[in-house]
Protein backbone atom coordinates (compact mmCIF):
# COMPACT_ATOMS: atom_id res chain seq x y z
CA UNK A 1 0.00 0.00 0.00
CA UNK A 2 2.86 1.52 1.30
CA UNK A 3 4.41 1.68 -2.21
CA UNK A 4 1.64 2.39 -4.21
CA UNK A 5 1.11 5.48 -2.37
CA UNK A 6 5.00 6.25 -3.24
CA UNK A 7 4.57 5.95 -6.66
CA UNK A 8 1.91 7.93 -6.77
CA UNK A 9 3.14 10.82 -5.49
CA UNK A 10 6.07 10.52 -7.88
CA UNK A 11 3.25 10.45 -10.80
CA UNK A 12 1.73 13.57 -9.66
CA UNK A 13 5.42 15.04 -8.97
CA UNK A 14 6.08 14.16 -12.41
CA UNK A 15 3.00 15.82 -13.79
CA UNK A 16 3.59 19.16 -12.01
CA UNK A 17 7.08 19.32 -12.73
CA UNK A 18 6.56 18.63 -16.66
CA UNK A 19 3.51 21.20 -16.65
CA UNK A 20 6.25 24.00 -14.97
CA UNK A 21 8.82 22.58 -17.86
CA UNK A 22 6.40 23.47 -20.58
CA UNK A 23 4.99 27.02 -18.82
CA UNK A 24 8.45 27.54 -18.51
CA UNK A 25 9.03 26.40 -22.45
CA UNK A 26 6.44 28.99 -23.57
CA UNK A 27 7.25 32.20 -21.49
CA UNK A 28 11.49 31.68 -21.88
CA UNK A 29 11.56 32.98 -25.09
CA UNK A 30 9.08 36.09 -24.75
CA UNK A 31 10.52 36.91 -21.61
CA UNK A 32 14.29 36.80 -23.43
CA UNK A 33 13.01 39.14 -26.13
CA UNK A 34 11.71 41.40 -24.00
CA UNK A 35 14.31 41.53 -21.47
CA UNK A 36 16.78 41.86 -24.57
CA UNK A 37 14.76 44.74 -26.10
CA UNK A 38 16.28 47.26 -22.85
CA UNK A 39 20.17 46.18 -24.13
CA UNK A 40 22.46 49.25 -24.53
CA UNK A 41 22.89 50.51 -27.97
CA UNK A 42 26.44 49.29 -28.23
CA UNK A 43 24.42 45.24 -28.23
CA UNK A 44 24.89 44.68 -31.93
CA UNK A 45 23.42 40.85 -31.71
CA UNK A 46 20.10 39.49 -30.26
CA UNK A 47 21.67 37.70 -26.96
CA UNK A 48 20.36 36.45 -23.83
CA UNK A 49 21.42 37.56 -20.92
CA UNK A 50 21.38 40.64 -22.86
CA UNK A 51 24.57 43.68 -23.26
CA UNK A 52 24.25 46.33 -21.12
CA UNK A 53 20.91 48.92 -20.97
CA UNK A 54 18.99 51.23 -22.32
CA UNK A 55 16.07 52.54 -24.30
CA UNK A 56 18.15 53.31 -27.51
CA UNK A 57 16.96 50.65 -29.65
CA UNK A 58 13.13 51.16 -29.20
CA UNK A 59 14.27 54.81 -29.86
CA UNK A 60 15.93 53.26 -33.50
CA UNK A 61 12.73 51.49 -33.96
CA UNK A 62 10.35 54.33 -33.61
CA UNK A 63 12.88 56.28 -35.63
CA UNK A 64 12.71 53.74 -38.79
CA UNK A 65 11.47 54.80 -41.74
CA UNK A 66 10.34 50.94 -42.80
CA UNK A 67 8.70 50.61 -39.48
CA UNK A 68 6.77 53.86 -40.00
CA UNK A 69 6.53 53.18 -43.34
CA UNK A 70 4.66 49.79 -42.82
CA UNK A 71 1.88 51.29 -40.16
CA UNK A 72 0.82 53.86 -42.35
CA UNK A 73 0.02 51.04 -44.74
CA UNK A 74 -1.21 47.90 -42.36
CA UNK A 75 -3.30 50.22 -40.13
CA UNK A 76 -5.49 51.66 -43.00
CA UNK A 77 -5.33 48.08 -45.05
CA UNK A 78 -6.69 46.41 -41.67
CA UNK A 79 -9.22 48.90 -40.77
CA UNK A 80 -10.38 48.58 -44.77
CA UNK A 81 -9.91 45.15 -45.28
CA UNK A 82 -12.35 44.25 -42.08
CA UNK A 83 -14.98 46.35 -42.72
CA UNK A 84 -15.35 45.40 -46.10
CA UNK A 85 -15.16 41.42 -44.97
CA UNK A 86 -17.84 42.23 -42.50
CA UNK A 87 -19.64 44.11 -44.32
CA UNK A 88 -19.88 41.02 -47.69
CA UNK A 89 -19.79 38.76 -44.67
CA UNK A 90 -23.01 39.90 -43.15
CA UNK A 91 -25.14 39.91 -46.19
CA UNK A 92 -23.90 36.62 -47.38
CA UNK A 93 -25.15 35.26 -43.81
CA UNK A 94 -28.24 37.05 -44.07
CA UNK A 95 -28.82 36.07 -47.23
CA UNK A 96 -28.11 32.35 -46.01
CA UNK A 97 -30.46 32.76 -43.20
CA UNK A 98 -33.22 33.77 -44.71
CA UNK A 99 -33.16 31.92 -48.04
CA UNK A 100 -32.65 28.15 -47.17
CA UNK A 101 -32.74 26.81 -50.37
CA UNK A 102 -31.10 24.16 -51.78
CA UNK A 103 -28.18 25.82 -52.95
CA UNK A 104 -27.42 27.42 -49.51
CA UNK A 105 -25.16 24.75 -48.55
CA UNK A 106 -22.88 24.75 -51.64
CA UNK A 107 -22.79 28.57 -51.53
CA UNK A 108 -21.64 28.72 -47.80
CA UNK A 109 -18.75 25.99 -48.53
CA UNK A 110 -17.99 28.03 -51.56
CA UNK A 111 -17.15 31.01 -49.06
CA UNK A 112 -15.53 29.05 -46.65
CA UNK A 113 -13.27 27.39 -49.29
CA UNK A 114 -10.36 29.37 -48.83
CA UNK A 115 -9.71 28.11 -45.45
CA UNK A 116 -8.75 24.58 -46.70
CA UNK A 117 -6.38 26.13 -49.27
CA UNK A 118 -2.38 26.59 -47.30
CA UNK A 119 -2.04 30.48 -47.47
CA UNK A 120 1.09 30.37 -49.44
CA UNK A 121 -1.05 28.81 -52.22
CA UNK A 122 -3.65 31.65 -52.28
CA UNK A 123 -0.18 34.27 -52.54
CA UNK A 124 0.93 32.53 -55.42
CA UNK A 125 -2.74 32.33 -56.88
CA UNK A 126 -3.36 36.04 -56.03
CA UNK A 127 0.42 37.20 -57.04
CA UNK A 128 -0.29 35.50 -60.68
CA UNK A 129 -3.97 37.21 -60.51
CA UNK A 130 -2.66 40.69 -59.74
CA UNK A 131 0.47 40.47 -62.30
CA UNK A 132 -1.67 39.28 -64.65
CA UNK A 133 -4.28 42.25 -63.74
CA UNK A 134 -1.43 44.91 -63.42
CA UNK A 135 -2.74 45.39 -59.80
CA UNK A 136 0.24 44.16 -58.51
CA UNK A 137 2.16 46.04 -55.82
CA UNK A 138 -0.98 48.17 -55.08
CA UNK A 139 -2.71 48.83 -51.72
CA UNK A 140 -5.96 48.52 -53.38
CA UNK A 141 -4.54 44.30 -54.25
CA UNK A 142 -3.26 44.20 -50.86
CA UNK A 143 -7.23 44.85 -49.52
CA UNK A 144 -8.56 42.30 -51.84
CA UNK A 145 -6.21 39.70 -50.85
CA UNK A 146 -6.94 40.48 -47.25
CA UNK A 147 -10.58 40.59 -47.68
CA UNK A 148 -10.44 36.89 -49.13
CA UNK A 149 -8.42 35.60 -46.24
CA UNK A 150 -10.61 37.70 -43.66
CA UNK A 151 -13.40 36.84 -44.91
CA UNK A 152 -14.56 32.96 -44.02
CA UNK A 153 -13.80 33.95 -40.01
CA UNK A 154 -16.02 37.19 -40.68
CA UNK A 155 -18.48 34.30 -41.81
CA UNK A 156 -18.01 31.85 -38.93
CA UNK A 157 -18.66 34.76 -36.25
CA UNK A 158 -21.49 36.37 -37.98
CA UNK A 159 -23.01 32.57 -38.00
CA UNK A 160 -22.58 31.98 -34.34
CA UNK A 161 -23.78 35.28 -33.29
CA UNK A 162 -27.03 34.61 -35.75
CA UNK A 163 -27.45 31.74 -33.72
CA UNK A 164 -28.07 33.91 -31.07
CA UNK A 165 -30.98 35.99 -32.49
CA UNK A 166 -34.28 35.08 -31.58
CA UNK A 167 -36.44 35.05 -34.78
CA UNK A 168 -39.56 35.74 -32.72
CA UNK A 169 -38.49 39.04 -32.05
CA UNK A 170 -37.99 39.90 -34.85
CA UNK A 171 -41.52 38.87 -36.02
CA UNK A 172 -42.81 40.35 -33.15
CA UNK A 173 -41.66 43.51 -34.78
CA UNK A 174 -42.90 42.68 -38.00
CA UNK A 175 -46.24 42.07 -36.39
CA UNK A 176 -46.22 45.27 -34.68
CA UNK A 177 -45.75 47.45 -38.07
CA UNK A 178 -42.44 47.79 -38.19
CA UNK A 179 -40.73 47.65 -41.89
CA UNK A 180 -37.67 45.44 -42.36
CA UNK A 181 -35.67 48.39 -42.46
CA UNK A 182 -36.84 49.15 -38.95
CA UNK A 183 -36.76 45.53 -37.98
CA UNK A 184 -33.45 44.84 -38.74
CA UNK A 185 -32.32 48.81 -37.19
CA UNK A 186 -34.09 48.11 -34.13
CA UNK A 187 -34.25 44.50 -33.17
CA UNK A 188 -31.39 42.49 -35.19
CA UNK A 189 -28.62 44.97 -34.98
CA UNK A 190 -28.49 45.64 -31.81
CA UNK A 191 -28.87 41.51 -30.89
CA UNK A 192 -25.51 41.27 -33.00
CA UNK A 193 -23.91 43.96 -32.03
CA UNK A 194 -20.95 42.25 -30.22
CA UNK A 195 -20.75 39.64 -33.39
CA UNK A 196 -20.04 42.70 -35.31
CA UNK A 197 -17.36 43.90 -32.87
CA UNK A 198 -15.60 40.08 -32.92
CA UNK A 199 -15.47 40.46 -36.74
CA UNK A 200 -14.05 43.64 -37.40
CA UNK A 201 -11.42 43.41 -33.95
CA UNK A 202 -10.29 39.47 -36.21
CA UNK A 203 -10.21 40.84 -39.72
CA UNK A 204 -8.09 44.06 -38.50
CA UNK A 205 -5.90 41.54 -36.06
CA UNK A 206 -5.82 38.94 -39.00
CA UNK A 207 -4.85 41.35 -41.66
CA UNK A 208 -2.16 43.07 -39.95
CA UNK A 209 -0.48 39.89 -38.50
CA UNK A 210 -0.58 38.15 -42.06
CA UNK A 211 2.75 37.15 -43.38
CA UNK A 212 2.04 33.59 -44.96
CA UNK A 213 0.11 35.51 -48.06
CA UNK A 214 1.40 38.75 -48.06
CA UNK A 215 4.99 37.66 -48.46
CA UNK A 216 3.64 37.21 -51.89
CA UNK A 217 2.19 40.69 -52.38
CA UNK A 218 4.44 43.22 -51.00
CA UNK A 219 6.99 45.44 -52.49
CA UNK A 220 9.45 47.79 -51.05
CA UNK A 221 7.49 50.94 -51.46
CA UNK A 222 3.90 48.94 -50.47
CA UNK A 223 4.63 46.73 -47.30
CA UNK A 224 3.42 46.04 -44.02
CA UNK A 225 4.51 46.05 -40.68
CA UNK A 226 4.65 42.50 -40.27
CA UNK A 227 6.46 41.72 -43.29
CA UNK A 228 8.67 44.92 -41.92
CA UNK A 229 9.66 42.43 -38.95
CA UNK A 230 9.95 39.25 -40.93
CA UNK A 231 12.29 40.99 -43.75
CA UNK A 232 14.84 41.97 -40.69
CA UNK A 233 14.32 38.55 -39.19
CA UNK A 234 15.58 37.03 -41.86
CA UNK A 235 18.87 39.52 -42.89
CA UNK A 236 19.37 41.20 -39.67
CA UNK A 237 20.08 39.54 -35.89
CA UNK A 238 20.20 43.21 -33.80
CA UNK A 239 18.03 44.60 -30.93
CA UNK A 240 16.02 46.42 -33.17
CA UNK A 241 14.30 42.76 -33.73
CA UNK A 242 13.58 42.76 -30.01
CA UNK A 243 12.53 46.31 -29.56
CA UNK A 244 9.63 45.64 -32.29
CA UNK A 245 8.64 42.11 -30.35
CA UNK A 246 8.12 44.44 -27.25
CA UNK A 247 5.65 47.01 -29.22
CA UNK A 248 3.93 44.34 -31.17
CA UNK A 249 3.28 42.79 -27.66
CA UNK A 250 2.30 45.70 -25.96
CA UNK A 251 -0.17 46.15 -28.69
CA UNK A 252 -1.47 42.51 -28.23
CA UNK A 253 -1.70 43.04 -25.17
CA UNK A 254 -3.74 46.66 -25.01
CA UNK A 255 -5.82 44.64 -27.85
CA UNK A 256 -6.86 42.14 -25.65
CA UNK A 257 -7.90 44.16 -22.73
CA UNK A 258 -10.30 45.85 -25.11
CA UNK A 259 -11.37 42.57 -26.49
CA UNK A 260 -12.48 41.49 -22.89
CA UNK A 261 -13.96 44.69 -22.56
CA UNK A 262 -16.32 44.92 -25.28
CA UNK A 263 -17.17 40.72 -26.17
CA UNK A 264 -15.34 38.97 -22.81
CA UNK A 265 -11.89 37.32 -23.74
CA UNK A 266 -13.21 33.92 -23.04
CA UNK A 267 -16.21 34.19 -25.76
CA UNK A 268 -13.45 35.86 -28.34
CA UNK A 269 -10.95 32.78 -28.09
CA UNK A 270 -13.72 30.47 -28.59
CA UNK A 271 -14.34 31.81 -32.27
CA UNK A 272 -10.56 31.14 -32.56
CA UNK A 273 -10.16 28.36 -30.72
CA UNK A 274 -13.74 26.35 -32.78
CA UNK A 275 -12.57 26.07 -36.66
CA UNK B 1 -16.56 39.54 -56.05
CA UNK B 2 -14.30 38.38 -53.34
CA UNK B 3 -15.50 35.03 -53.41
CA UNK B 4 -14.78 34.77 -57.04
CA UNK B 5 -11.34 36.61 -57.18
CA UNK B 6 -10.20 33.68 -54.46
CA UNK B 7 -11.35 30.83 -57.04
CA UNK B 8 -10.32 32.68 -59.97
CA UNK B 9 -6.74 33.21 -58.76
CA UNK B 10 -6.68 29.04 -58.20
CA UNK B 11 -7.71 28.83 -61.27
CA UNK B 12 -5.21 31.18 -63.12
CA UNK B 13 -2.80 29.50 -60.85
CA UNK B 14 -3.66 26.09 -62.15
CA UNK B 15 -3.69 27.14 -66.06
CA UNK B 16 -0.23 28.75 -65.64
CA UNK B 17 1.42 25.31 -63.82
CA UNK B 18 0.93 24.15 -67.40
CA UNK B 19 2.65 26.48 -69.26
CA UNK B 20 6.52 26.64 -69.51
CA UNK B 21 8.70 29.24 -67.45
CA UNK B 22 10.41 31.99 -69.81
CA UNK B 23 12.23 34.78 -67.89
CA UNK B 24 10.28 37.68 -66.66
CA UNK B 25 9.07 40.33 -67.80
CA UNK B 26 6.82 37.63 -69.81
CA UNK B 27 7.05 34.69 -66.69
CA UNK B 28 5.34 31.93 -68.96
CA UNK B 29 5.45 30.97 -72.23
CA UNK B 30 2.12 29.90 -74.05
CA UNK B 31 2.83 26.19 -74.70
CA UNK B 32 0.81 23.59 -72.83
CA UNK B 33 3.04 21.22 -71.20
CA UNK B 34 3.39 18.96 -68.11
CA UNK B 35 7.36 19.82 -67.39
CA UNK B 36 6.71 21.55 -63.88
CA UNK B 37 5.36 18.70 -62.53
CA UNK B 38 7.52 16.40 -63.92
CA UNK B 39 10.20 18.08 -62.46
CA UNK B 40 9.19 18.15 -58.88
CA UNK B 41 9.00 14.16 -59.30
CA UNK B 42 12.32 14.11 -61.25
CA UNK B 43 13.72 16.84 -58.97
CA UNK B 44 15.93 14.83 -55.57
CA UNK B 45 16.00 18.22 -53.89
CA UNK B 46 11.98 18.64 -54.43
CA UNK B 47 11.13 15.19 -53.18
CA UNK B 48 13.45 15.83 -50.25
CA UNK B 49 11.47 18.46 -49.41
CA UNK B 50 8.57 17.03 -49.26
CA UNK B 51 9.84 14.20 -47.31
CA UNK B 52 11.86 16.65 -44.58
CA UNK B 53 8.91 19.04 -44.40
CA UNK B 54 6.42 15.53 -43.60
CA UNK B 55 8.81 14.31 -41.16
CA UNK B 56 9.47 17.93 -39.63
CA UNK B 57 5.49 18.88 -39.45
CA UNK B 58 4.63 15.17 -37.60
CA UNK B 59 7.62 15.02 -34.89
CA UNK B 60 6.33 19.03 -34.50
CA UNK B 61 2.71 18.03 -34.01
CA UNK B 62 3.20 15.08 -31.85
CA UNK B 63 5.23 16.93 -29.55
CA UNK B 64 2.51 19.82 -29.68
CA UNK B 65 0.15 17.42 -28.55
CA UNK B 66 2.64 15.99 -25.85
CA UNK B 67 3.00 19.78 -24.35
CA UNK B 68 -0.23 20.69 -24.91
CA UNK B 69 -2.24 17.68 -22.94
CA UNK B 70 -1.38 18.73 -19.59
CA UNK B 71 -1.29 22.15 -19.92
CA UNK B 72 -5.14 21.60 -21.54
CA UNK B 73 -5.37 19.72 -18.35
CA UNK B 74 -4.22 22.27 -15.93
CA UNK B 75 -7.13 24.44 -17.66
CA UNK B 76 -9.88 22.52 -16.95
CA UNK B 77 -9.38 21.05 -13.54
CA UNK B 78 -10.80 22.76 -10.80
CA UNK B 79 -9.07 24.56 -8.02
CA UNK B 80 -6.25 26.81 -8.21
CA UNK B 81 -8.24 29.82 -9.81
CA UNK B 82 -5.18 32.48 -9.78
CA UNK B 83 -2.68 29.82 -11.68
CA UNK B 84 -5.40 28.89 -14.17
CA UNK B 85 -6.58 32.64 -14.45
CA UNK B 86 -2.49 33.92 -15.11
CA UNK B 87 -2.11 30.72 -17.29
CA UNK B 88 -4.99 31.19 -19.80
CA UNK B 89 -4.35 34.72 -20.12
CA UNK B 90 -0.82 33.98 -20.99
CA UNK B 91 -1.71 31.39 -23.61
CA UNK B 92 -4.19 33.93 -24.66
CA UNK B 93 -2.03 36.61 -25.44
CA UNK B 94 0.48 33.83 -27.23
CA UNK B 95 -2.47 33.17 -29.79
CA UNK B 96 -2.79 36.78 -31.02
CA UNK B 97 0.67 37.42 -30.73
CA UNK B 98 2.29 37.87 -34.29
CA UNK B 99 3.90 35.14 -35.95
CA UNK B 100 6.79 36.70 -36.96
CA UNK B 101 7.39 37.70 -33.64
CA UNK B 102 7.16 34.25 -31.93
CA UNK B 103 9.51 32.98 -33.92
CA UNK B 104 12.34 35.89 -33.44
CA UNK B 105 11.47 35.17 -29.91
CA UNK B 106 13.67 31.56 -30.31
CA UNK B 107 16.40 33.47 -31.86
CA UNK B 108 17.26 34.88 -28.90
CA UNK B 109 17.17 31.28 -27.30
CA UNK B 110 19.42 29.63 -30.02
CA UNK B 111 21.27 32.11 -31.53
CA UNK B 112 25.29 32.28 -31.26
CA UNK B 113 24.88 34.43 -28.14
CA UNK B 114 21.67 33.32 -27.20
CA UNK B 115 20.22 31.28 -24.13
CA UNK B 116 21.46 28.02 -24.63
CA UNK B 117 25.19 29.13 -26.18
CA UNK B 118 25.51 31.45 -22.89
CA UNK B 119 24.73 28.20 -20.55
CA UNK B 120 26.89 25.67 -21.93
CA UNK B 121 30.06 28.95 -22.59
CA UNK B 122 29.26 29.53 -19.05
CA UNK B 123 29.90 25.82 -17.92
CA UNK B 124 32.39 25.25 -20.26
CA UNK B 125 30.70 22.68 -21.73
CA UNK B 126 32.04 23.87 -25.37
CA UNK B 127 34.26 26.20 -26.32
CA UNK B 128 32.92 28.15 -29.33
CA UNK B 129 28.98 28.38 -29.72
CA UNK B 130 27.30 25.90 -31.79
CA UNK B 131 25.36 27.06 -34.20
CA UNK B 132 21.41 26.22 -33.48
CA UNK B 133 19.10 28.52 -36.04
CA UNK B 134 18.84 27.21 -39.11
CA UNK B 135 18.76 23.52 -38.30
CA UNK B 136 15.52 20.98 -38.21
CA UNK B 137 15.57 21.41 -34.45
CA UNK B 138 14.91 24.96 -34.58
CA UNK B 139 12.12 24.93 -36.98
CA UNK B 140 10.38 22.12 -35.06
CA UNK B 141 10.64 24.24 -31.90
CA UNK B 142 9.48 26.97 -33.93
CA UNK B 143 6.74 25.66 -35.12
CA UNK B 144 5.46 23.77 -31.67
CA UNK B 145 5.62 27.04 -29.79
CA UNK B 146 3.71 28.52 -32.70
CA UNK B 147 0.99 25.89 -32.34
CA UNK B 148 0.82 25.15 -28.72
CA UNK B 149 -1.83 27.66 -27.47
CA UNK B 150 -3.79 27.13 -30.09
CA UNK B 151 -3.74 23.41 -29.27
CA UNK B 152 -4.30 23.55 -25.91
CA UNK B 153 -7.12 26.26 -26.49
CA UNK B 154 -8.54 23.34 -28.63
CA UNK B 155 -7.66 20.68 -26.33
CA UNK B 156 -9.41 22.06 -23.25
CA UNK B 157 -12.64 23.39 -24.98
CA UNK B 158 -13.45 19.62 -25.37
CA UNK B 159 -12.00 18.23 -22.63
CA UNK B 160 -14.17 20.68 -20.71
CA UNK B 161 -17.31 18.24 -21.17
CA UNK B 162 -14.67 15.23 -19.85
CA UNK B 163 -15.68 16.02 -16.38
CA UNK B 164 -13.80 14.78 -12.95
CA UNK B 165 -16.85 13.36 -11.80
CA UNK B 166 -15.87 9.94 -13.20
CA UNK B 167 -12.42 10.51 -11.93
CA UNK B 168 -13.49 10.99 -8.86
CA UNK B 169 -15.81 8.12 -8.89
CA UNK B 170 -12.48 5.55 -10.16
CA UNK B 171 -10.62 6.98 -7.25
CA UNK B 172 -13.47 6.41 -4.65
CA UNK B 173 -13.59 2.66 -6.27
CA UNK B 174 -9.76 2.40 -5.39
CA UNK B 175 -8.14 3.55 -8.26
CA UNK B 176 -4.86 4.37 -7.98
CA UNK B 177 -3.48 7.96 -10.42
CA UNK B 178 -2.25 5.51 -13.24
CA UNK B 179 -5.30 3.60 -13.01
CA UNK B 180 -7.85 6.75 -13.27
CA UNK B 181 -5.22 8.31 -15.86
CA UNK B 182 -5.18 4.99 -18.32
CA UNK B 183 -8.91 3.75 -17.54
CA UNK B 184 -10.88 6.89 -17.53
CA UNK B 185 -8.97 10.36 -18.35
CA UNK B 186 -7.46 8.92 -21.33
CA UNK B 187 -10.35 6.99 -22.89
CA UNK B 188 -12.50 9.86 -22.34
CA UNK B 189 -10.38 12.30 -24.01
CA UNK B 190 -9.21 10.17 -27.03
CA UNK B 191 -11.33 11.60 -29.17
CA UNK B 192 -10.34 15.01 -28.26
CA UNK B 193 -6.61 14.71 -28.55
CA UNK B 194 -7.40 12.98 -32.19
CA UNK B 195 -8.72 15.76 -33.47
CA UNK B 196 -6.50 18.31 -32.01
CA UNK B 197 -3.62 16.33 -33.25
CA UNK B 198 -4.94 16.10 -36.99
CA UNK B 199 -5.40 19.34 -37.11
CA UNK B 200 -1.73 20.06 -35.33
CA UNK B 201 -0.16 18.48 -38.08
CA UNK B 202 -1.93 20.14 -40.98
CA UNK B 203 -0.89 23.71 -39.26
CA UNK B 204 2.07 22.32 -39.20
CA UNK B 205 2.51 21.38 -42.75
CA UNK B 206 1.10 24.71 -43.80
CA UNK B 207 3.49 26.88 -41.84
CA UNK B 208 5.46 29.51 -43.47
CA UNK B 209 6.52 32.09 -41.10
CA UNK B 210 8.69 29.49 -38.30
CA UNK B 211 9.96 27.36 -40.95
CA UNK B 212 11.50 30.61 -43.06
CA UNK B 213 13.01 32.57 -39.76
CA UNK B 214 14.44 29.24 -38.22
CA UNK B 215 15.08 27.50 -41.00
CA UNK B 216 16.78 30.53 -42.66
CA UNK B 217 16.07 29.06 -46.69
CA UNK B 218 18.89 26.25 -45.97
CA UNK B 219 16.17 23.63 -44.31
CA UNK B 220 13.89 22.48 -46.97
CA UNK B 221 10.34 23.01 -46.27
CA UNK B 222 7.36 23.10 -48.75
CA UNK B 223 6.14 26.45 -48.34
CA UNK B 224 9.62 28.27 -47.56
CA UNK B 225 10.19 26.56 -51.35
CA UNK B 226 6.97 27.74 -53.06
CA UNK B 227 7.52 31.10 -51.47
CA UNK B 228 12.17 31.29 -53.04
CA UNK B 229 10.70 29.71 -56.40
CA UNK B 230 7.60 32.24 -56.52
CA UNK B 231 9.40 35.75 -55.44
CA UNK B 232 13.07 35.46 -55.82
CA UNK B 233 13.68 32.93 -58.63
CA UNK B 234 10.64 34.56 -60.12
CA UNK B 235 9.88 31.08 -61.77
CA UNK B 236 6.03 31.73 -61.61
CA UNK B 237 4.96 28.09 -63.67
CA UNK B 238 7.09 26.26 -61.29
CA UNK B 239 6.00 27.60 -58.11
CA UNK B 240 2.26 27.05 -59.11
CA UNK B 241 2.79 23.29 -60.22
CA UNK B 242 3.90 22.43 -56.94
CA UNK B 243 1.43 24.98 -55.22
CA UNK B 244 -1.25 22.52 -56.61
CA UNK B 245 0.89 19.62 -55.75
CA UNK B 246 0.93 21.10 -52.17
CA UNK B 247 -2.33 21.71 -52.09
CA UNK B 248 -3.74 17.92 -53.62
CA UNK B 249 -1.14 16.49 -50.65
CA UNK B 250 -2.88 18.53 -48.26
CA UNK B 251 -6.38 17.51 -49.00
CA UNK B 252 -5.68 14.23 -49.46
CA UNK B 253 -3.82 14.45 -45.74
CA UNK B 254 -6.95 15.57 -44.40
CA UNK B 255 -9.33 13.15 -46.08
CA UNK B 256 -6.86 10.40 -44.70
CA UNK B 257 -6.82 11.22 -41.61
CA UNK B 258 -10.48 11.90 -41.27
CA UNK B 259 -10.88 8.54 -42.71
CA UNK B 260 -9.01 7.25 -39.59
CA UNK B 261 -10.57 8.96 -37.16
CA UNK B 262 -13.90 7.74 -38.44
CA UNK B 263 -12.75 3.92 -38.31
CA UNK B 264 -11.38 4.54 -34.82
CA UNK B 265 -14.56 5.92 -33.71
CA UNK B 266 -16.93 3.31 -34.87
CA UNK B 267 -14.66 0.52 -33.58
CA UNK B 268 -14.27 2.36 -30.30
CA UNK B 269 -18.08 2.39 -30.19
CA UNK B 270 -18.46 -1.31 -30.74
CA UNK B 271 -15.89 -2.47 -27.83
CA UNK B 272 -17.41 0.22 -25.48
CA UNK B 273 -21.44 -1.74 -26.68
Amino acid sequence: MKGILLVTRAARLGVKGFTGFVLFFLAIPLVAILSDSFAGSKAVILSFPPKGFGFSWYYTLLTSPDFAQGLWVSLPLGVTASVCSLLVALTLVIALKRYSVSGSDILRSYALSPLIVPEVVIGVAMLQLFRALGLFGSFFALVLAHVVITMPYSIRILEATFLGVDASLEDAARTLGANEFTVFRRVTLPSIQAGLVASFIFGFVTSLNDIAMTAFLITPKVTTVSMVIFGWSTKLYTPILAAASGVITFATFLFLIVLDRTIGIDKATAFVAYR
Amino acid sequence: MFLALFTVGVAFMTLISFHPYIPPPAFYGTKITTENYLSIFADRFALFTVGNTLILSLVASLLTMLFAYPIAQLLVRPGLELTRRLVSSFIILLLFLNSAVRSVTWITILGSSGLINSVLLGLNIIQHPVSLLFTNLAVVLGIMSSNLPYAILMLASSLRYVGVDLEDAARTLGANEFQVFRRVTLPLSELAVIATGNLMFIVALTAFVSPAILGGGVIPFITVNIFYTATEALNLPLSSAFSVFFTILTLAIVLIFGRITNRFLSKGMRMRA
